[in-house]
């Protein structure tokens, strides 16, 4: 583990090492700061044309976005009162009242340095739990690892607060659809319906194109306009920003709170980082001595907010590498590349490709300095930028996907699925489908038909093996818990009819 | 009362197809190749139709309450221009998401008969004239000084050949077809 940490150190020397990393980053910032793209569609738009590329290369472009967009999302939240994504919400409770009284470069400073120090804490967070985990996996069998895709679907769902019908029904439409084509469990062709096309079953690149890019495009060219309004950039002089920088340091219990609650709301499937922004927030205003200053322009709800959303990116990678579970849009991303790049999350990633686990590690940890200079550097300009209407954006957004698409296999048909893929994600979304669950259930579904074909090989076919293995019935209490607890929460919802009186 | 929201049972329906075709299509494969099909598909139609049939009949959403399905779908579902839905999204008005799906409809139909290097510029002008109201003049310099840098970083640094259009093939020889007879 320490060797691959050090040849991942040297390796950063390397030029295209130190390319790749200011492109995730430069995209990271840009998608973060412009509201309503954020960082799901910056690694959407830039997958398909890291095909070919050394995967190495292309996990530190991968790394510089996740570890930047947050970062970037602050700015237009302290500036313009508009959240570049939502886990940057409670960034504009205080950040935007410091801009109106002219402290807009206190609060950028503020919010740069807690960034950059709550994703340092849960990057080594993660480095460390990382020879646990490899440990724990051995524990794991393939029951175990079926019941684990389950549950990593349900919980996605049950943390996104949406339908949890809709959720599960979505989920299980993308394991199904990802049945499609050739199955290397069986080495058979399954449901092609006589296509060739469908021969190597449903591509990952022009599917998750269309759901979020394309579907996105649709979103917010239809509704118009710039999504920030505001164009007070005032930042009050770099003297200032240095000044917010430093300043941090004076809410250390604050910044130490939302580093934790970050890494560990981070390491929960489907959470992410707007739940651990508005748990950061509050539980820092609960334990404050001063409640009544948050919302005011408190410099400490800036930290509060920042740590916790940058933090989250350590704890978020933890499932994804050691047990492929992704727990958010940007880890399905990572997962559709590990696919494209022919690598398998797990056991297989943490013994034999650590150099791709230490080239997201650090590519994160250059990324946020990077970000951190950035931001400290051109705040104010780079706030400006939301202010570009969409209907500019957007040919952009289209041209580039559409290439993207192409570029994988050069194959015009792609695109077309993509377009069809950008109605149908747009439809499922107007009718409250949640589309990660989807995507996840997708990625995963051959995965959980390799696990659940291997457990029935194991015990010559008898079906007890999935309710009877220590692993697999800790992960079966946890998905009647979850299931549970939403049918409860939905009856005290929708209490039972009164039956009216004769 | 609450009206019944045909968007959201076109949905259903759309996947129930989905779902539907992948599991009868299952019974056509031997034995455990089967299994998978039926042990996520099963699940996942009844949750469609459960929804489906909340949708239809107002009153199941209450008996479908233990499943999740919240009576907060059923008024924002009944809406039909007011630019919100049951995931938060703000969108414009149903006649603007057609013409903006019409856009890549007809960018789509560009790139598949003129290839990406006619459609791009083409796209490019009539969507920054038509939709984003530039002045002409001013759409082919954006046109251009986006175009370029595309050209050279798709093309001539990532070395991405693109699709050149489906002319070519039909017709030998116009926009560098090829003239070559097919070997037999």
């Amino acid at each position: 583990m320490f060797e691959a940490f050090l040849d991942g150190l040297a390796g950063m020397g390397n030029p295209a090492v130190i390319g790749a990393i200011v492109l995730g980053t430069v995209l990271g910032v840009l998608f973060g700061v412009i509201p309503g793209l954020g960082s799901v569609i910056a690694m959407t738009l830039i997958l398909p044309f890291t095909f070919g590329w050394d995967p190495i290369i292309a996990m530190y472009v991968f790394a510089g976005i996740i570890g930047t967009a947050s970062t970037g999302g602050g700015v237009p939240a302290i500036l313009l009162n508009t959240p570049g994504t939502i886990a940057n919400v409670c960034t504009t409770f205080d950040g935007f009242p410091m801009t109106r009284r002219g402290e807009g470069g206190r609060a950028i400073g503020l919010a740069a340095t807690a960034s950059a120090l709550g994703t340092l804490f849960s990057i080594i967070v993660l480095a460390a739990l990382l020879p646990l985990a490899e440990v724990m996996l051995r524990a794991f069998t393939p029951p175990d690892f079926f019941w684990l895709i389950i549950l990593g679907l349900i919980a996605v769902t049950f943390a996104s607060r949406q339908n949890m019908a809709k959720g599960l029904a979505a989920g299980g439409v993308g394991i199904l659809i990802a049945l499609i084509g050739f199955s290397p469990v069986f080495g058979v062709r399954r449901y092609t319906l006589g296509s060739e096309y469908l021969w190597d079953g449903i591509e990952i690149v022009p599917l998750v194109i269309g759901f979020f890019a394309l579907s996105e495009l649709i979103v917010y060219t239809s509704r118009g306009g710039s999504i920030a309004r505001d164009a007070n950039v005032n930042l009050g002089g770099f003297r200032q920003i240095m000044r917010g920088a430093v300043e941090v340091f004076q809410y250390k219990a604050i910044l130490l709170r939302g580093s934790v609650i970050g890494t560990v709301i981070g390491a929960i499937p489907g959470a992410g980082g707007a739940v651990a922004n508005f748990l950061s927030y509050s539980t820092a205003k609960q334990a404050s001595k001063t409640p009544e200053l948050f919302g005011t322009g408190y410099p400490g709800g800036v930290v509060a907010s920042e740590s916790s959303n940058d933090a989250k990116d350590g704890g978020i990678l933890l499932p994804t590498l050691t047990f492929g579970i992704p727990g958010n849009g940007e880890m399905v991303i990572l997962m559709g590349a590990f696919v494209l790049h022919g690598i398998q999350p797990g056991r297989d990633l943490l013994v034999n490709r650590l150099d791709i686990v230490w080239a997201i590690i650090l590519g994160v940890i250059a990324a946020q300095v990077l970000t951190t200079i950035i931001i400290l550097g051109g705040g104010a300009w780079l706030a400006r930028i939301s202010l570009v209407p969409v209907k500019y954006i957007a040919p952009f957004v289209a041209i580039l996907s559409f290439i993207g698409v192409y570029a994988v296999r050069s194959n015009i048909w792609d695109v077309a699925l993509a377009v069809f893929a950008a109605l149908v994600g747009f439809s499922m979304r107007r009718a409250g489908f949640p589309l990660i669950t989807m995507v996840i259930g997708f990625v995963l579904g051959q995965l959980a038909e390799e696990k659940f074909t291997q457990s029935l090989q194991i015990s010559g076919g008898g079906y007890s093996i999935f309710f009877t293995r220590p692993v697999s019935i800790v992960l079966l209490l946890g998905i009647v818990f979850m299931l549970g607890w939403s049918m409860y929460k939905a009856a005290k919802k929708n209490p039972a009819p009164q039956r009216a009186e004769p | 009362m609450t009206r019944i929201n045909g968007f959201n049972l076109g949905v259903y329906a759309f996947l129930l197809t989905i779902a539907l075709s992948i599991v009868l299509g299952a019974t056509a494969y031997a034995g455990k190749q089967q299994l998978t099909a039926f042990v996520i598909g099963v699940p996942t139609i009844t949750l469609l139709v459960f929804l489906f049939l909340a949708e239809v009949t107002p009153r199941l959403i209450k008996l479908t309450g233990a499943f999740g399905v919240s009576e907060d779908d059923a008024p924002q579902a009944a809406e039909d221009d007011a630019g919100a839905s049951p995931g938060g999204m703000e969108t414009g008005s149903w006649r603007r998401i057609g013409i903006v799906y019409g856009w890549l409809l007809l960018y789509f139909a560009m790139t598949f008969v003129f290839g990406f290097y006619i459609a791009i510029p083409v796209f490019m002008v009539l969507f920054l004239t038509i939709e984003s109201r530039l002045i002409p003049v001013f759409a082919v310099g954006v046109m251009a000084a986006a175009g370029l840098p595309l050209y050279i970083i798709f093309r001539l640094v990532l070395d991405i050949p693109l699709w050149p259009g489906i002319l070519p093939r039909i017709i030998p020889g116009v926009i560098g077809g090829g003239i070559v007879p097919q070997l037999n």
